[in-house]
């Protein structure tokens, strides 16, 4: 698993995942998405180079949902995978996280958010 | 000769069966309690189990019966051992007092069964488990009358045979008949009431039949250990010690006879002399000293006994996971606390909701647990848990820790909802899994739900209601989503097997299932809180 930072404003950081999400790639995104959800108000995940995810990474997901909700900021998830979107939808965590098809989508969303 | 011994030994095994089957439920309530009080203490527990084995006149019975509470995680192994142990002393009464008619007891019993059963009083669950262990007990008992009475032929023949006689003065060869003979009638007392019998009769001197004995007792003794063979872990224990109090006895015995010989003095049969005149009397005199030792024993060094027994037979996974580690009887004096213990039990059924899915997930341990395994032994402590708080509720809380039952009650009982649907559950997933278009769909549900279950056990160890409501966000309805996904893969996939489509459907509805109880858990948690009262977790701390 890849963690690649795309960009990093004052406010809002984005990150590209590339890899498979399991045990591995849960221990390689832990470290960046902590510091990032606890540091930013908003963090933007491109998902399109992951692959699978699994349970453990599903609840990275959680933990920072529910750091940056805390505060008011929100993670959004960018065109994820059709399998890894329908993980995440039957785990019920697209209630809770915004899922954005284009940029944008994640535009609205992090301005919206910022407004 | 065979078919009557059969037939004998058949109807033992299934008198013992529905005993068993029967005895366990009804001890959920009053009998439970009252047996939990009876062995609270040594002595009371040995009395008992004199008694048991008066009552019943086999010590394998109360052996069977013990091994099913002890299994059932209703009594302790160790306050319950002694029962089995000291019904040697009370099975012991028969060879003195010889004759006890079982068989009409019996028959009655099994006639109110038959009775009961045909003019429609087996209605309730409670009644139906009252009548299957009459019944049991009936049974039992018929079934030992017909071994005793199958044997007789046995006995005849050797007695008229002048085999019994050839081998007096032969004491290995006695012990050697001693031990067949238990073997066939699967009791020793038996054999000791031939060898009373024999010797009354003149056909045996008195350390002759003496040799019968300590034979038939060493063949009791070798009975539990073929027994144990069968069993593992805490039952297996139990029937081992029987084989230790069988073998203690006979030590005792051939440690008075050292006695004698350094001391030139006949002990035994001089102090056999001084409770009965009569050599037979003097047999079932020694047979009782013989069991007095054994348990006397047994119970002395009960806990080094158990120890080795401990090493010598560890329990299985099945039996380690069953048991209990916060129900102590104890602390049912005091019901806030005991609501507490019951509290930790609850954390620890709920850890253990997410290893349900380890056998099917890529990432977890390959050694890990079966589900099934799970499964049955979290179903042991859910109804240890369930047994635990009626005791909590007898002892009349107040209204604050009765609420706290109630509640804890229901979430117990929706914990065990749960780990039946995941059993099933994962049983649907392996069949979905023989066809990549459902299997992809199954391992998708199976990461979901370990994540799901996952951050139930996390809120629930928080108890935060901040981690309680995300929590209930996520465990939404799913009808939606997966009709969805079902009708998806049926349409991407029109050739799947039809083994894994109903496969697929299953699991698909079983997920639905354990999220919506995942849900009521998380409800139950969140009302628990909103009352102010420690969750499951806090109590833990």
């Amino acid at each position: 698993m890849e963690v690649l930072v795309v960009s990093d404003s004052n406010s809002t950081a984005r990150v590209a995942f590339v890899g498979k999400l399991d045990i591995q790639g849960a221990e390689a995104i832990s470290l960046p998405l902590a510091t990032l959800s606890g540091a930013k108000r908003n963090v933007v995940i491109d998902m399109s180079g992951v692959n699978f995810i699994a349970s453990i990474g599903i609840r990275h997901l959680m933990s920072a949902t529910k750091v940056l909700a805390r505060r008011g900021g929100r993670l959004v998830l960018l065109k994820p995978t059709a399998p890894v979107l329908e993980v995440l939808q039957t785990s019920g965590i697209t209630d809770l996280i915004s899922v954005a098809a284009s940029e944008d989508e994640v535009s609205v969303l992090v301005d919206g958010a910022a407004s | 000769m065979v078919a009557p011994l059969l037939a004998g030994l058949g109807l033992f095994l299934c008198g013992v069966h529905f005993v068993s089957i029967n005895l366990t439920p009804l001890a959920g309530r009053r009998f439970r309690y009252v047996l939990t009080r009876l062995v609270k203490w040594p002595w009371l527990a040995a009395f008992t189990g004199t008694l048991a084995g008066v009552v019943t006149q086999s010590t394998n019975a109360v052996t069977y019966v013990i091994i099913g509470l002890v299994s059932g995680g209703v009594v302790d192994k160790k306050r319950a051992i002694l029962i089995p142990i000291w019904a040697h002393v009370g099975t012991s009464i028969l060879v003195i007092l010889v004759a006890i008619d079982f068989k009409i007891a019996a028959s009655y019993l099994v006639a109110l069964a038959g009775f009961a059963v045909y003019f429609g009083f087996d209605r309730t669950d409670r009644a139906r488990h009252v009548i299957g262990t009459l019944l049991g007990i009936g049974l039992l008992f018929l079934g030992l009358d017909a071994l005793k009475t199958a044997a007789l032929p046995v006995r005849d023949f050797l007695i008229d045979g002048g085999a019994i006689a050839r081998m007096a003065g032969e004491p290995l060869l006695l012990m050697l008949l001693g031990i067949a003979m238990t073997f066939l009638c699967q009791s020793s007392t038996v054999v000791g009431a031939i060898a009373v019998a024999a010797t009354g009769a003149g056909i045996f001197d008195l350390p002759s039949a003496c040799w019968l004995i300590y034979g038939s007792n060493v063949g009791s003794g070798l009975n539990h250990v073929v027994l144990a063979r069968t069993l593992r872990g805490d039952a297996a224990q139990i029937a081992l010690i029987q084989f230790v109090q069988k073998f203690s006895g006979f030590s005792g015995i051939l440690a008075i006879k050292g006695l004698e010989l350094a001391t030139g003095r006949d002990l035994l049969y001089t102090e056999a002399a001084h409770f009965s005149s009569q050599p037979g009397g003097q047999v079932a005199i020694i047979f009782l000293v013989y069991q007095l030792l054994g348990s006397l024993f047994c119970s002395a060094f009960l806990n080094q006994i158990i120890a080795v027994l401990e090493r010598l037979s560890p329990p299985s996974p099945l039996q380690e996971l069953a048991k209990p580690m916060y129900l102590i009887q104890e602390a049912l004096v005091e019901p806030t606390f005991a609501i507490e213990l019951v509290g930790r039990e609850e954390r620890r059924l709920l850890e253990r909701l997410p290893l349900m899915l380890d056998g099917v997930r890529s990432d977890a341990d390959p050694g890990g647990l079966s589900s099934k395994v799970i499964c049955q032994s979290s179903a042991d402590i859910s109804r240890a848990m369930s047994a635990y708080m009626e005791q909590i509720l007898a002892s009349n809380p107040d209204r604050n820790d009765r609420e706290r039952i109630v509640r804890s009650q229901h979430r117990t009982a929706n914990l065990n909802s749960m780990f039946e649907s995941l059993d099933e559950f994962v049983a649907n997933s392996q069949d979905a899994r023989k066809t990549p278009s459902s299997g992809r769909v199954a391992d998708q549900m199976i990461e979901s739900l370990h994540s799901l279950l996952s951050a139930l056990v996390d809120a629930s160890a928080t108890g935060e209601p901040e981690d309680l409501q995300f929590l209930l966000t996520l465990l939404g309805h799913r009808d939606e989503i997966m009709e969805k996904i079902r009708q998806r893969v049926l349409r991407e996939d029109p050739n799947m097997l039809p083994v894994s489509q109903t496969a697929l459907f299953s699991a698909t509805m079983l997920f639905e299932r354990v999220i919506w109880l995942a849900r009521r858990n998380a409800m139950l948690l969140t009302s628990e809180v909103a009352n102010g009262a420690a969750v499951p977790s806090e109590a833990a701390q």
